[in-house]
Parts: structure tokens; sequence; C-alpha cells
């Protein structure tokens, strides 16, 4: 049993072995798919980001502190900031791959400065900043969205820092302001304790005036009842009537005692009055001010201090009479996966084909035919292409139960973009099927280059997240250019433009494929 | 009269001098028998002379009028296996560009020369071996070659079926057609052939009926 397992394992592997292109490709095919999927995706941070501008008022473009700063953020996050006069222009360039997005900014149309308040102008308006973005390259929308949003906040951080700054100088001034009313609430402070001690005195006082004027009444009963003496018993008044004036000497004494005490007290107490009113005023008076100076900080709207930024992110739309809010997942997937499709049939089929003429015992007679080589390779090509094109139609019929985006909004475009896709990529196959003379190794050739292939599509891995060295080889790459055109041409039913380069890469490449397929027919004619 | 002759032709493949000074002419009308071991370079030869594989030095003289002078069927049938024998006679007999009248006439001839009228609809895949040998020859046949080369075209087969395809080729000469076959089988050759070659060393030699015996000691 064992044996008969070895046998067989060792006899597959032999086979394998002795043809030494299918064990090259066969080992060598995953070595050499992860190396370039390393090379890849190893690293997938946002590289330089292509960004458009627009504002209604073009001069915020150079005078907004906020929009300046936030141009220079994105500027030192490694991104190359355009401005443009348009929000359509500006869209349109996202959609035909010049920019990586375009932000929308609009000033708040309600804000008013707050101006010549204690705490000078202050001019911070709140923005709304609308990203547009292809929401089809899911992998680098929202990663594009967020650097855009740090841009933004770290520009609005420093600016709301700058006016906290203000804002906070000015609650200094007016802590200062109070701090020094410290001396006046001490001075009134010692007057209340001088007026209550005043006070004190003036009781003792008063008490010993009552003493004194209890004293001048019993004196003066005194002399009433002397005087009732004087007037019914004796006749020798004199002496009575000095003895009376003693008295009444003494009670002008104890009355001007009186009337001293009581003017000294009198004087002492208003002189105390006037200074405690006088701190009092200014205490009112440096009130007055705080709560002046708290009216006016009222004023400067806090609210405006803080981040007043609005963020909206919306997919592109290349048209105004394409709605792109009613695109689900499927949607934005379906390019992706047409040019997917596209590429695994173009490269496996014309693989598969040639391979298998070639191969074929009935070759001998094809090529001993009075028909010439350049009519089989016209013909086979043809031949696929015809398959695969009715294969993508039944795709394209059947997709349209499946997705909400209207595929056929520009039929004349993208049947333009399927045929050339098919055609170059078919040819791609062909090569390959003319490349190996063992079907085993065309068929696995085929379907690592179809992986390699898939890996760079935009909707997998977007341009922009690949290695600076590979990215513009990517961005030129036929499979890449078409399904960026698919995308923008299905998703946002925008029309299609091909840039100069574009055009020389699908030029270039396409004759390259055709010598290469011409090369290696002559040559595998040569080995038959 | 000579149908086709070859002279000093020279082939190297892979290093090794498969033909070395090939000289030979065939009378129209004969069958020749090619005899050789296995890796003599039969089937090398035959490929030179139908030009399939261009010789390295000398050249083939081919005496026809016809407008495709060589047919041939090789050893492995040169058919496809997943069309219709109509299919097959129709795409051979259009990328040999033969007229669309006669193509349909010279088809409906040889479907019944070749005993194909009850398989003609037939998937390749689908018929017996004999058979596939019966459509691969009349493949060979469709542009009415004036000469015929075939390579092993009773390899495989049983001998009902190898009786068939003897009388079929008996059927060819009799149209005067010049036949060169390559095979191993001896006692086949013999019932069939006017005159031997064999190919040795790259050599070809003139052998005596007598002689094929010594031929595969």
């Amino acid at each position: 049993m064992i044996q008969e397992s070895f046998a067989i394992l060792k006899r597959n592997l032999n086979i394998i072995l002795n043809a030494k292109l299918s064990f090259l490709i066969i080992f060598l095919g995953p070595v050499l798919l992860m190396l370039v999927a390393g090379a890849i995706l190893q690293d997938t941070s946002l590289k330089s980001l292509e960004i458009g501008i627009y504002t209604s008022n073009q001069s915020d473009l150079t005078e907004d502190e906020f929009i300046k700063g936030f141009q220079e953020n994105l500027y030192l996050g490694g991104s190359n900031v355009y401005q443009e006069a348009s929000v359509s222009d500006c869209v349109d360039k996202v959609l035909r791959m010049k920019y990586h997005a375009c932000v929308e900014i609009k000033k708040s149309q309600e804000y008013v400065p707050v101006e010549n308040t204690n705490f000078g102008t202050l001019d911070m308006p709140s923005y709304e900043l609308t990203t547009h973005v292809d929401y089809s390259q899911t992998a680098s929308a929202w990663k594009i969205i967020s650097a855009i949003q740090t841009a933004a906040e770290t520009k609005y951080a420093e600016m709301t820092q700058e006016r906290m700054a203000v804002v906070v100088a000015r609650i200094d001034t007016i802590i200062s302001q109070l701090e020094s009313q410290r001396g006046s609430i001490s001075s009134a402070r010692e007057n209340i304790r001088s007026i209550k001690t005043s006070i004190q005195d003036l009781d003792a006082k008063l008490v010993d005036t009552q003493n004194k004027i209890n004293l001048i009444k019993q004196e003066i009963t005194d002399i009433q009842s002397r005087l009732n003496g004087i007037d019914t018993a004796y006749p020798e008044g004199i002496a009575i009537t000095d003895q009376i004036r003693n008295n009444l000497l003494s009670i002008q004494g104890n009355l001007s005692s009186i009337q001293e005490n009581y003017s000294l007290n009198s004087l002492n107490f208003m002189s105390q009055l006037t200074e405690l009113e006088d701190d009092l005023t200014e205490m009112q008076y440096n009130l007055d001010r705080v709560v002046s100076d708290w009216n006016q900080l009222k004023q400067t709207q806090l609210s405006q201090v803080s981040r007043q930024i609005t963020y909206k992110s919306q997919s592109l739309s290349g048209s105004e009479a394409y709605d792109v809010e009613k695109l689900g997942f499927i949607d934005y997937l379906f390019p992706t996966f047409l040019m997917f499709f596209m590429v695994f049939v173009c490269l496996i089929f014309p693989t598969n084909l040639i391979i298998r003429e070639r191969i074929s015992n009935s070759q001998i007679r094809n090529m001993t035919s009075k028909t010439s080589g350049l009519k089989f390779g016209v013909n086979n090509f043809l031949s696929c292409i015809l398959v695969i094109i009715t294969q993508v139609i039944i795709l394209l019929l059947i997709s349209q139960f499946f997705l909400n985006a209207d595929i056929f909004f520009r039929t004349v475009s993208m049947i333009a973009i399927i045929i050339v896709s098919v055609c170059t990529l078919s040819l791609l196959g062909m090569v390959l099927g003319y490349m190996f003379n063992k079907f085993e190794s065309a068929v696995i050739a085929s379907v690592s280059l179809s992986i390699i292939i898939l890996i760079l599509l935009p909707g997998i891995t977007p341009t922009n997240l690949l290695p600076t060295a590979i990215a513009p080889l990517v961005k030129n790459f036929l499979p890449v250019i078409f399904e960026n055109k698919l995308r923008t041409l299905i998703i946002f039913g925008a029309p299609i433009y091909f840039s100069a380069l574009e055009i020389v890469s699908i030029i270039l490449t396409s004759a390259l494929l055709v010598a290469l397929t011409v090369l290696l027919y002559n040559r595998s004619k040569r080995e038959i | 009269m000579i149908a086709f002759s070859i002279e000093n032709l020279y082939k190297k493949m892979g290093g090794k001098q498969i033909l070395n000074g090939i000289n030979l002419s065939v009378e129209k009308g004969e069958i020749l028998g090619l005899v050789g071991k296995s890796g003599a370079g039969k089937t090398v030869l035959i490929k030179i002379i139908i030009g399939f594989l261009k010789p390295d030095k000398g050249e083939i003289k081919i005496n026809s009028k016809s407008e495709y002078p060589i047919g041939y069927s090789m050893q492995e049938n040169a058919i496809y296996e997943n069309l219709t024998v109509l299919q097959n006679l129709k795409y051979f007999a259009a990328i040999n560009k033969i007229g669309w009248l006669t193509r349909r006439k010279r088809i409906r001839e040889l479907i019944k020369s070749m005993e194909l009228e009850e398989h003609k609809r037939k998937l390749v895949k689908n018929i017996s071996g004999g058979t596939k040998k019966r459509v691969d020859l009349a493949c060979a046949l469709l542009g009415n070659p004036d000469i015929i080369v075939l390579d092993e075209p009773l390899l495989g087969l049983d001998p009902g079926l190898v009786d068939s395809i003897l009388r079929i080729i008996k059927r060819i000469e009799k149209q005067g057609k010049t036949i060169l076959i390559s095979s191993h089988q001896i006692t086949e050759l013999r019932r069939i052939c006017t005159r031997f070659v064999l190919l040795k060393d790259g050599i070809l030699y003139k052998i005596k009926e007598k002689q094929l015996e010594t031929v595969y000691r």
C-alpha cells in the first residue's frame, strides 16, 4: 500500500522534475507571486496624494487662516494641493484619476466676526468640508478622508489654541483686577473695625453721660427742695442762692463734659465712615469693571473658539443624470469583479486554446496547410475575443438584476473599453500559450499572472497605497488603466478620458504583445 | 516516371545527425515500404517530405501538377477528437483552400470510399481506432494528392482493421497514386509494397523483400 503510494507520488514528482519549465513555474510561481504581493502590499500607507481644493470664495484660498493652514498641513503630510476654480472641475479630475480627492470647503454663511471687544477681533468661522472621493477604492477612500480630516483638525486645533490663549490672557487680567481689590477690602475691614471700637467707646461714654444726667437730675431735685425751703422759711436767701449757683455751675461743668465727649466721638466716627464709603466706592467701581469684562468675554461667543468644522464625504458623481446615492457595496465592487473576470478568462482561455492546439496531433495538418500562420494567429485571437465577449455580455446582462448602478448608462464607452481590454489581455494569454510547451506550465503561468494582476487592480490595491517606486508603473499597466476607466464609467457614469501616457502605454503594450505573439509563434513552429 | 526524389538530404536534431545524406527516387504508382528500427529517423524523413520540417541540407523534388501534391497520415491521427468526422473533413478542406464545390464533392467521395457514411456525424472521440485512421486517411486525400505518405498506418489496429486499411491503400494505389509507407509490420508491408528501403544510421539502403526479416533482429 505504502509502496504503491510512494511509487505514484514519485512518478508524479519525476514527471514534474523532468519538464524543466514546468518545474520552474510550479515552484517559482508561488515564490514570484508572494514576492510581488509582498513588495506591493507590505506598506499600504498612503503615499503622495494629489488633492484638489475648491472654495466658493477664491480669495479665501490665500487669505483665510484656516484654509491656508489646511493646505499647508496637507502639503506637509506629503500631498500635492491644487486650487480649483469650480467644484465640477475638481471632481472631474478625481474621476480622471488626476486627483485622489477633491475637498470642497464652505465657510459658514451665518458667521459674523466679533469685533472691538476687550479681546480684540475674534475671527473663528465654522467650516463645512466635503471630501469627494472614489468610494469604489475602498482600501484607500477612508485613508484619504482621514488624511484630509487630520490636516483640517490640526489647523483648527492650532487656531483654537491661539484663541484660547487670548481668552485666558483676558481672564488673567480680570483675576489680577480682582486681586487688586484685596487692598481696598482690607482697608474697608480696618475701617469697620475702627468704627466698631468707636461705637463701643461711644456706648461707654453714653452710659457715663446717663449717669451724669441722673446726677444733674438729683442735683436739680436738691435745688428744687432747697429753693422751696428758701421760699417758705428763710429770709436769709443769699446763702441759699450761692449754693444754687454752685449747683448750677456743677451742672454746667457736667454738661460741658458731655458736650465735649459727644463732639470728639462724632467727628471721629464721621471721618471713619467717609473712609469706608470711599473704599466701598472704589470696590464697586472695580467690580463694575470685572462685570463689564466678563460681559465682553461672553460677547466673544465662546462657542466659536471651540472646534466648528463639519465633515462630509461623498462619492464621486460624474453626471448629473446619474444617481450615485443609490449605489451599494456590490456596485462599487462590480467593475473590479468584471475586470478580474476578464483578466482571468482572457489569460486562461487563449492560453488553453493555443497550448492545446500546439500540443494537438492535428497541429501538423494546420502547419502544413495552405493557410498562413498569421491567419491562424488572427483567427485564434478572434475566436477568443468572440467567446470572451459573449461571456462578458452574459455577465453584464445578468448583473443588471443585482446592481443598483446603471451599467448601460454609457454603453458605447463601456463596450469600447471591454473590447480593448479583452483584445489586449487575450493577446497576453496567447503569448503565454506560445511561450510554454507543456499544458500544465502554461495553465499555472496564466493562473499566477491572473492572481498578480488581481492584486494590482485598483479595486483591490489602490495605486496610491503602492510603494512609490512601483506605483507609476502599475498606474500605467493595462489592466489597471482599464479597471480605472470601467470603474469611473460604471459607478459614476463619467465620460472616459485617456491621458497621453495611458494612450502611449496601451499602444506600446499592444504592439509589444503582437510582436511577442509573432515571435513566439515562429519559435514554436520551429520547435515542432 | 519519377513521382518524387530526395537528393543528398541531411538533418541534425538535438545534437544528433538523424539523416546523413539521403538519396531516393520513387516511381509514380509504386508503393514504397520504408523500414528501420525505432529512432532510425523514419518519422523525421517523412516530416521533411511532407514539408513540416526543413532539412539542413539537400532537397526534395516533386514531380506533380496537382495543387496538393502530397497527402499524409501520421502515426498519431492528425484529426480533432472533439469534432465530428464531417467537421474534421470540412475544416481541413477549408484551411487547404479547396474550393467550396470541389470540397463538397470530394468529401462526399471520400466518405463513401473510406466507408465513413454511418460515422460522419459522430464525434471522432466516439469512433473506433480503425475508423479514426480512415478519417485521417480521408483528410490526407482531401486535396486528391499524387503522393501519399503514411507513417505507421497500421499501428495499434487489430487484424480486421489492418485488412480494411490495406484494402483502402490498395484502392488508392489503383488510382495511380504513389505511396510511401513506413511501418514495423513486415508481414503487412509485404502484402502491399512493391519496393523497400531501409533507414539505418541516417543513410537509406535499398533492400529486397527477403531481407526484411533481418532488419528487426
